[in-house]
């Protein structure tokens, strides 16, 4: 199976304005500066900010890519061809 | 729409295609003439906004360490996400309603994808020249020319992508401070992440990415065939007035050659950011940029033959032969005015609702901790937690009392001071005679009122519990 820049970019983009709103999101909901994450207080609202995001950005990226993966796999099988 | 039976096949090959590099043609004409206009106009904006003063304080800052979003007079705390979430609906709302009517404008001329290639394009020309110029200097061997053409570029495209990310990373802290700690280079750890990632982001989309973003990246260019119709401007290639298309010399009659006007001269192919050939239909590959329209302009212009072959125009225009006229005529479709009426409608609430927002905010909590209890002998007391949050920009001093029971008092924290755009919490005590109320719960009002203004004042429902 070929990974080249094109299909790269549908992974990246759309996670990206996922992670986006979705960081927007949650954030807005929470404030970083009033939880605890393993047990440290004064988390920065920048870095919660930017670590939320790009966690976001990845998981999104991991489930777009295996859907991609799996749904080439599936029309693969179907029509027979035999690509990897 | 004939975007999807004639170009799925090739939509499905190119997908897998290895990407070839796309030498576009520099084109000059009306319409690259409007697109540099916009390029100065939302860069503009976006460099020199950031730096504009309001208040005392940046007038468009979206401060995400003070969890404050200033949009000139507007104060947005994070309870307002509504808001903003609205203003975005109707941002996008306004891109379908200009889409159903003008087609890919957005793409062609205003999307910082299109505006951020155009510039770097522009340096990529002055340092390795015309298209043939750069075919050649890719061909080439590494020699001094090559390097320092290719080296300056990068230069170039880097500083632009810098200043880019300084810019962006400016709309969320403010830009003065960060000027400041970028000039003493001490930056905090996290601006400095993303002024250098959204520079890199900005170099690779521009300087590589480029149409790849428009055809395989953006969801939106994919989204349009829906707001689509029959009736919408798209960049067309007339097809009855072009074929068959061939070379010739200038001032042959082309009637007696049996030739239409297209004299097969490739530029359009040339100068298309996408590289497509519209003379092929439309695709949706065309990102509406109108390149190819100035071209054959020109091409036409050489020819002696009247301009338009590649124009903007609308399917049913060019099948039906219709004059700008009659397509300015059917522009008015009843989608349009729909679209139009709801599109007022949205504006117009949200303005109302920003209008009528009340710069005041107060949350009543009980507090817990302190049970309702006796003071005194002679009174009943309850305390709570007063939230007060302000978006109005001068420090106000708030009286509030309470209502709602017989000869109940505020006893104290009747007097709150909160600083411009701030909040703040406080304690208020309320007293009631003792004896006066049954035992339970009873639903009480504490009013809330400016002292300098008689249009900041909030009410607040409670309840007074007055203990067995
Ligand atoms: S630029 Fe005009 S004349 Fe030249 S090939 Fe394209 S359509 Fe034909
Ligand atoms: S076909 Fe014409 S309008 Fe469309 S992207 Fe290419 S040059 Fe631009």
């Amino acid at each position: 199976m070929k990974w080249d820049v094109a299909t790269l970019g549908t992974v990246f983009w759309p996670a990206f304005l996922g992670a986006a709103l979705l960081d927007g999101l949650v954030f807005t909901l929470v404030d970083p500066a009033t939880i605890e994450v393993f047990g440290y207080q004064n988390v920065s609202r920048q870095a919660a900010y930017t670590v939320g995001f790009f966690t976001f950005w990845i998981v999104i990226m991991a489930a777009s890519a295996a859907t991609l993966w799996l749904h080439r796999i599936q029309t693969a099988s179907t029509t027979g061809s035999s690509s990897r | 729409m004939t975007m999807s039976s004639s170009t799925g096949e090739t939509k499905v090959v190119s997908l897998y295609q290895s990407q070839k590099k796309i030498y576009a043609k520099e084109v000059s004409g009306r319409f690259n003439r409007i697109r540099w206009f916009m390029v100065f106009f939302t860069q503009a904006i976006f460099y020199g906004l950031a730096w504009v003063p309001w208040n005392g304080r940046q007038a468009v800052l979206f401060d995400l360490g003070a969890r404050k979003f200033y949009i000139f007079d507007w104060v947005f705390w994070p309870q307002d996400v509504l808001y903003l979430a609205f203003i975005l609906i109707v941002s996008a709302y306004l891109l379908f309603f200009v889409t159903a009517i003008a087609g890919r404008i957005f793409c062609g001329y205003a999307c910082p994808q299109t505006v951020y290639t155009e510039i770097f394009m522009w340096v990529e020309n002055r340092f390795e020249g015309d298209r043939a110029a750069r075919m050649r200097l890719d061909q080439a061997p590494m020699s001094w020319n090559k390097l320092w053409r290719k080296g300056g570029k990068h230069l170039s495209w880097v500083l632009i992508g810098l200043w880019t990310g300084f810019t962006f990373v400016g709309y969320f802290t403010p830009i003065q401070t960060l000027a400041q700690s970028v000039l003493t280079l001490s930056t905090g750890p996290w601006e400095t992440f993303w002024i250098f990632f959204y520079g890199f982001a900005t170099w690779g989309n521009a300087g590589f990415m480029r149409e790849q973003v428009c055809k395989y990246m953006c969801p939106y260019a994919r989204f349009q065939s829906v707001m689509f119709d029959r009736d919408t401007m798209i960049v067309t290639y007339d097809g009855e007035r072009g074929e068959p298309r061939g070379g010739r010399k200038k001032n042959v009659d082309a009637k007696a050659l049996d030739l239409g006007s297209c004299v097969d001269c490739s530029l359009c192919v040339q100068v298309c950011p996408t590289g497509i050939d519209i003379r092929d239909g439309l695709q949706y590959e065309c990102i509406g940029c109108s390149a190819c329209i100035d071209v054959c302009d020109t091409v036409m212009d050489k020819m002696n033959y009247p301009r338009g072959l590649i124009r903007y125009s609308t399917e049913n225009a060019l099948e039906q032969h219709w004059d700008a006229a009659a397509i300015r005529k059917h522009m008015l479709r009843p989608r349009i005015l729909i679209y139009f009426a709801v599109l007022v409608l949205l504006v117009g609430g949200l303005f109302a609702s920003l209008a009528l927002r009340n710069p005041l905010r107060v949350d009543v909590i009980r507090d817990r901790q302190v049970l309702a209890r006796e003071v005194d002998g002679r009174y009943i007391e309850n305390v709570y937690k007063l939230h007060v949050m302000t978006t109005a920009e001068t420090t106000q001093r708030l009286r509030i009392s309470a209502e709602g029971m017989a000869d109940i008092a505020v006893a104290r924290g009747g007097e709150v001071l909160v600083e411009p755009a701030s909040t703040t919490t406080a304690v208020l005590a309320v007293r009631i005679p003792i004896d006066t109320a049954k035992p339970g719960s009873h639903p009480i009002r504490f009013n809330i009122q400016s002292e300098s203004d008689s249009a900041i004042r909030v009410s607040e429902k409670s309840a007074f519990l007055v203990p067995r």
